[in-house]
């Protein structure tokens, strides 16, 4: 045998590896996308009233994203999810972002004469808008993105740390001011081979409650 | 509503993620590893070459030839240095003969009637006993029986017939030529006085070795210890044993003796000598005796000796002798078919040789560090060959809405 041939084979395979090891990293890029019936964002309430039009008043929207972290695998039904939540199932990751909302554009374009929003252009208006919303380093794992919007205005942005991290610090949000919600199925992110897509699982337009439990997989509404 | 069996977004796939810490720390022993590959194979110890070990080949020029090729054509390694050494020379000094000329010379001053110029230049008893230590028994029958004619010259009966005795002691014959009628006369009257005289043992001895004796100049007479039977008188023995320098003793005897006489060590041109006297031309030159002689001969404390001899009609013997520190060690031999080359077999003769006589050791393959180092190497390659396959890249993922 040709000792120095062999080693030199045999190096020069290590370093290869070694060098595919160490040098590579795999970097996925994930499209979200807002499903095509819009139903997060045309509820009303028990009164017929679009959850939408309660930013009229105060003329402030805000558009608020966070990552859920699941244990295990649960179902994407929004009551599973949160009865999930509510045994300890899900952890809030520190990696909120708020964008404020144009919603006056949203109705203006995009309001019904006899009331209500045109889904589809309430899609396409927020779709748009979204776009702010932008993540470099998604957290691994089972998780859920969810947007949650409300008539408040955007509080102060704090810088996101590390996206393994877990935060019990968000507050819940008001259930009187939430406007819209919806969110993805809980998925890992990295082997996503489509879009990821956020909707909220509704029977009709009178879909209120589900936007609060939607905005409420946090725990705060565990409570019976 | 979505279906009962689940939200219509959910197409995730059950996937472990990567754990990049445990990546980078395989990755940094990994290039450890192979760095100190690296190292072991890049820069070889510093060993200091071993001696080199002597190669002989004796036998006829017929037979030596393919075995000096094969020798030629050995690779050297980290643990044997061979080097093939001529035969020594056959450097026997041609001594011309001292004696005879000095017979000659006295010869014709006796002839010219000046007996006293004879007898001067006859004299001393290194002429005779050097003549017979050299085997020379004519030329010291010339010198006693020149003395002896000078006395009869010269009227000294009494000396001529002490000359007459040494001649008589020694049984030496008259040279060719004779002796004038007077000197045969003394010759004839003192061999019959010693007719009925009775001979003496002469025990010799050469210590504890076994060496040729040869009494008067004449061929060897037996092997130490021995006993030979001798009559009155002055007498030369001669001792001589391979590796040892010959020993020549005049002696008086009387009566039963004992000699015994040690043997120095032959220096090394004292051995070619014998070498090239008994064994060169020997059709066995690669007896015990003989490759112990060449290795003091060419001043090797190791010396492989090679040689071959047919083994049928269509192969060759290849014999290997190993000598260490004056004494056979080991011999083997390994078969050779006719035509083929010599030089695998004789690397593996010549192996075999050092090892089995203790010169190298065998080295096993888990002794070798070469076996480790390309172990190691490919273990380690292996490992992050199988890593790098079955773990995959840390993942990133990034997000945005489209």
């Amino acid at each position: 045998m040709n000792l120095g041939r062999g080693l030199a084979w045999g190096g020069l395979l290590a370093a290869s590896a070694v060098a595919s090891v160490g040098c590579g990293e795999n970097v996925v890029r994930v499209e979200v996308v807002l499903a095509d019936a819009q139903r997060g964002f045309a509820c009303v309430d028990d009164g017929g009233v679009p959850l939408l039009a309660r930013v009229a008043a105060s003329g402030n929207a805000c558009a608020v994203a966070d990552f859920v972290r699941w244990e295990g695998t649960p179902s994407c039904r929004v009551a599973q999810l949160r009865d999930a939540c509510c045994g300890g199932g899900c952890a809030t990751l520190r990696t909120r972002q708020q964008i404020p909302i144009d919603v006056p554009t949203i109705l203006a374009r995009c309001g019904k004469p006899e009331g209500g929003l045109d889904p589809a252009c309430a899609h396409d208006e927020l779709s748009l808008q979204l776009r702010s919303f932008a993540w470099s380093d998604v957290p691994s794992g089972f998780v859920s993105l969810r947007v949650v919007v409300t008539d408040q205005a955007c509080t102060a942005s704090e810088e996101p740390a590390s996206r393994a991290e877990e935060t019990e610090e968000y507050a819940a949000f008001d259930r009187a001011s939430l406007v819209a919600c919806v969110f993805s199925c809980p998925a890992e992110l990295a082997a996503l081979e489509s879009p990821l897509e956020l909707d909220l699982d509704v029977l009709d337009e009178r879909c209120e409650p589900e936007v609060v439990a939607c905005a409420s997989l946090l725990g705060s509404v565990c409570a019976p | 509503m979505a279906d009962a069996e689940g939200h219509a977004l959910l197409r995730a796939r059950c996937q472990q993620p990567g754990r990049w810490s445990t990546a980078a720390r395989f990755a940094k022993v990994a290039l450890a590893v192979a760095s100190l590959v690296g190292c072991g194979a890049g820069a070889p110890r510093e060993a200091a070459a071993p001696p080199p070990i002597a190669v002989a080949v004796v036998g006829s020029p017929s037979t030596r030839a393919p075995l000096v090729e094969a020798i030629a054509e050995l690779r050297p390694s980290e643990e044997v240095r061979l080097r093939r050494v001529e035969l020594p020379a056959d450097v026997e000094p041609s001594v011309p003969d001292a004696a005879a000329a000095r017979a000659s010379e006295a010869h014709r001053a006796l002839v010219q009637a000046d007996a006293p110029r004879c007898l001067e230049l006859l004299e001393g008893e290194e002429l005779v006993t050097a003549s017979l230590a050299e085997g020379r028994r004519g030329t010291a029958a010339r010198v006693l029986l020149g003395r002896l004619a000078c006395h009869v010259a010269l009227g000294n009966d009494p000396a001529a017939r002490q000359q007459a005795r040494a001649m008589a002691a020694l049984g030496l014959e008259l040279p060719e030529g004779g002796a004038s009628p007077a000197a045969e006369v003394v010759l004839a009257e003192v061999a019959a006085e010693l007719a009925g005289a009775p001979t003496h043992r002469l025990e010799v001895r050469a210590g504890d070795l076994r060496a040729s004796v040869s009494l008067d100049g004449a061929a060897p007479a037996c092997a130490t210890p021995c006993t030979l039977s001798v009559r009155p008188g002055d007498h030369v023995l001669r001792w001589a044993a391979d590796g040892r320098e010959p020993a020549v003793r005049r002696i008086a005897v009387s009566r039963a003796l004992t000699i015994d006489q040690p043997l120095a060590v032959a220096s090394p041109a004292q051995a070619a000598r014998q070498w090239n006297t008994r064994y060169a031309e020997s059709p066995a030159p690669d007896t015990p005796e003989s490759v112990a002689l060449l290795a003091t001969a060419l001043r090797a404390r190791t010396l492989v000796v090679l040689t071959s001899t047919p083994a049928g009609a269509d192969a060759r013997l290849v014999r290997g002798s190993l000598v260490r520190e004056g004494a056979l060690a080991f011999r083997s031999e390994h078969r050779v078919e006719e035509g083929a080359d010599f030089t695998p077999q004789v690397d593996d003769l010549v192996r075999e040789l050092l090892v089995s006589g203790g010169v190298i050791e065998e080295t096993s393959l888990l002794e070798s560090p070469w076996f480790w180092i390309t172990t190691a190497a490919a273990a380690a390659a292996a490992s992050v060959v199988t890593y790098a396959i079955l773990v995959e890249p840390d993942t990133r993922v990034e997000a945005r809405f489209r």
